[in-house]
């Protein structure tokens, strides 16, 4: 199995974790060739979780819009409102698959917490959760929400008190636990073989994609907008197409207040820089002398300073076109798209959403467009109202 | 016994750093100058509050650099090496690093985030600039595996082995685990008589220093005890005092006659 993509990827980890890894990638290897495994994971995503996730022409959308032929990957409808419970059903299904009897997870808003919470409780494995300081502060119903489903939560209090320092601590458990425990990465990130786990279990969407788009059009999207943060749900759809020529990808990361503001999460599309974070050589937004800047996103879910080495490879090779959207910007797409198709999205999502009057201007007037809608905005519509002053 | 103590460079200041070395020096093999970084994902919670004292106080590569540099012209002549993270060595450019490092004196590197053979090139380059990199083996690490980083740690200058003495992360451990000894001396059989072995994480006593001697280990390294030991002076205002640095040069003291 390739450990990199490119230069970019790799496992840099301490020692005590080669093995462990290693041993991780030899069981993964056989269980996706495991047809007793499959129909494991084809029974729970489809029975349990909601696959499949409908693609739905937004109709009203793309008029109002005034061009294209405008899709949407539901990946919001799924069981607890994102793509992440594709991934923990496939990975809680490979802890018991290696005879682990514990997990463990980080978590910036909860999403990826409360999805592994979930396959955790469906398979009555132990399950713990590091989230920092900062986000539980933000995000106190989720917190609940993962106990309710028998998960400890660890509030992590060093460094910035996010995501990536819930990450770290995620890291320091595993590098004690690993005997019993497997660590549920929420994204395509981390070391070898996390970024080619997490893509096998979130290709479902682009493969279940591919074939709507080829019934509804019968042809192939001109483009494929998906949010960036670490990058699983883009990954996920980007990766039945990479092949396409004509298909065209883009990846919406976070702007933020904007690039030169220097609050953002732009690795790709603003100043990131190659480095090494959390195990996986990719791109990372840093200082003059390596140390990790600190993000801002109006989304936890992309506020985040490195990216999935696999988006690293596909920036350099100019496969994928990685742009970034404001803060501001992705707060109208998720007014505009809960207005106009009656679905409110998540605010990660809601960068995708954000992209599109920009692309349709661009774009011819009959070219299709497929959005992945990886999450819905229940979980922000809080946030949403206080920062818009509707609530004290 | 070798005693080889880690300093968190810039905790709470450079000029404390400085010091300590200074102090450290007489009853030292060897020198451990870590470099601090913002997510330091094997160390424990010692010393990633050092290290976050040590940015906050504005501590960085170079004036880590001409810290060691300045040192070296005052006359201390005990080795240094490296603890960084591999993104530090990255972002300051691998071959100007490692240049920099020969230039002040720095014979070593421990990347802990890096293990052997994960990046042939860094590897290469530091053998041509004549700096050696500090491998680690694991409790868990094969014995194939022990045997190909011991045989690599022959060639060209070697200093020592780095054996992780137990699972999980730095940080003063109050007893040493008889696992933590049997792996030891499985190391020492494989490596035979003449490499050097030392073994951190945890270890933060004369008795350790004693207990891993009998399995084999020829030195020791400390980090966080000593942390512990300077930092319950650090006051609000981040000053240290000489009470700080004495209780330092004790510690040294009884651990550099441990064995």
């Amino acid at each position: 199995m390739n450990t990199r993509f490119g230069e970019f990827g790799g496992t840099y980890i301490s020692e005590l974790l080669v093995p462990v890894l290693q041993e991780l990638e030899s069981s993964f290897k056989r269980a996706r060739r495991d047809p007793k495994f499959n129909s494991e994971l084809h029974y729970y995503l489809f029975e349990y979780a909601g696959r499949p996730t409908a693609l739905y022409f937004a109709e009203r959308l793309s008029k109002k819009l005034g061009g294209a032929r405008i899709y949407l990957k539901r990946e919001d409808l799924l069981h607890t409102g994102a793509h992440k419970i594709n991934n923990t059903i496939g990975q809680l299904l490979l802890a018991r698959y290696i005879g682990k009897s514990r997990v463990i997870a980080e978590t910036g808003a909860g999403q990826h917490g409360v999805a592994t919470a979930t396959a955790a409780a469906l398979f009555g494995l132990k399950c713990e959760i590091y989230m920092g300081a900062e986000d539980a502060k933000r995000q106190s119903l989720n917190v609940y929400r993962m106990k309710l489903l028998g998960a400890k939560v660890n509030i992590v209090d060093s460094g910035s008190r996010t995501l990536k320092d819930a990450i770290n601590e995620a890291l320091r458990d595993y590098a004690t636990s690993f005997k019993d425990t497997h660590y549920v990465i929420g994204s395509a990130l981390g070391p070898h073989p996390y970024p080619t786990i997490v893509k096998h279990f979130q290709s479902v969407i682009g493969k279940e994609a591919r074939q709507q788009i080829l019934k509804a059009e019968g042809r192939l999207p001109d483009y494929i907008v998906a949010c960036v943060g670490g990058g699983s749900n883009a990954i996920g759809i980007f990766s039945a197409f990479l092949k396409d020529k004509g298909v065209r990808m883009i990846g919406v990361e976070a702007g933020g207040r904007g690039i030169r503001s220097g609050k953002h999460a732009a690795r790709l599309s603003g100043d990131g820089r190659k480095g090494v974070l959390h195990g996986s050589f990719s791109y990372v937004l840093q200082d003059k002398y390596g140390q990790i800047r600190e993000t801002h996103s109006v989304s936890a879910g992309l506020d985040y300073p490195a990216v999935g080495p696999e988006h690293a490879y596909l920036h350099e090779q100019r496969r994928v076109n990685y742009v970034s959207v404001r803060d501001s910007e992705a707060l109208r797409g998720f007014h505009m798209l809960s207005q106009v198709e009656g679905i409110i999205p998540a605010l990660e999502s809601s960068h995708a959403v954000a992209y599109l009057p920009t692309l349709v201007k661009k774009c011819r007037k009959d070219a299709v467009i497929i959005v992945n809608l990886s999450g819905r905005g229940d979980k922000d519509v809080e946030y949403v109202a206080r920062i818009e002053g509707e609530l004290a | 016994m070798m005693f080889i103590p880690y300093v968190c460079c810039g905790d709470p200041d450079m000029k404390f750093t400085r010091a300590m070395v200074k102090k450290l020096a007489p009853y030292s093999s060897m020198i451990e100058l870590g470099i601090p970084f913002s997510d330091p994902i094997a160390d424990g919670k010692t010393i990633q509050a050092a290290a976050n004292r040590a940015l906050r106080n504005g501590a960085n590569v170079d004036k880590i650099f001409s810290m060691a540099g300045r040192l070296r012209r005052e006359g201390i002549r005990v080795p240094f090496v490296f603890m960084a993270y591999y993104n530090t060595a990255y972002a300051y450019g691998r071959e100007n690093f490692l240049k920099k490092m020969k230039e002040v004196g720095i014979q070593g590197i421990i990347v802990p985030d890096l293990p052997f053979n994960e990046d042939i090139r860094f590897e290469r380059m530091a053998r041509r600039h004549g700096i050696s990199i500090v491998n680690l083996i694991a409790p868990n690490t094969s014995s194939k595996r022990a045997v190909k980083i011991l045989n690599d740690s022959n060639k060209g200058n070697h200093l020592f082995t780095y054996l992780v003495s137990a699972a999980g992360t730095t940080g003063a451990v109050k007893r040493i685990s008889s696992s933590s000894l049997s792996f030891v001396r499985r190391i020492r059989n494989l490596a035979g008589k003449d490499r050097t072995l030392c073994v951190g994480f945890g270890v933060s006593s004369a008795e350790h220093a004693r207990q891993f001697a009998g399995a084999g280990a020829d030195g020791i390294i400390v980090g966080s005890k000593l942390i512990d030991i300077y930092s319950k002076y650090i006051g609000s205002g981040l000053r240290v005092d000489h009470r700080a640095l004495d209780e330092v040069e004790r510690f040294a003291a009884d651990m550099s006659s441990s064995g």
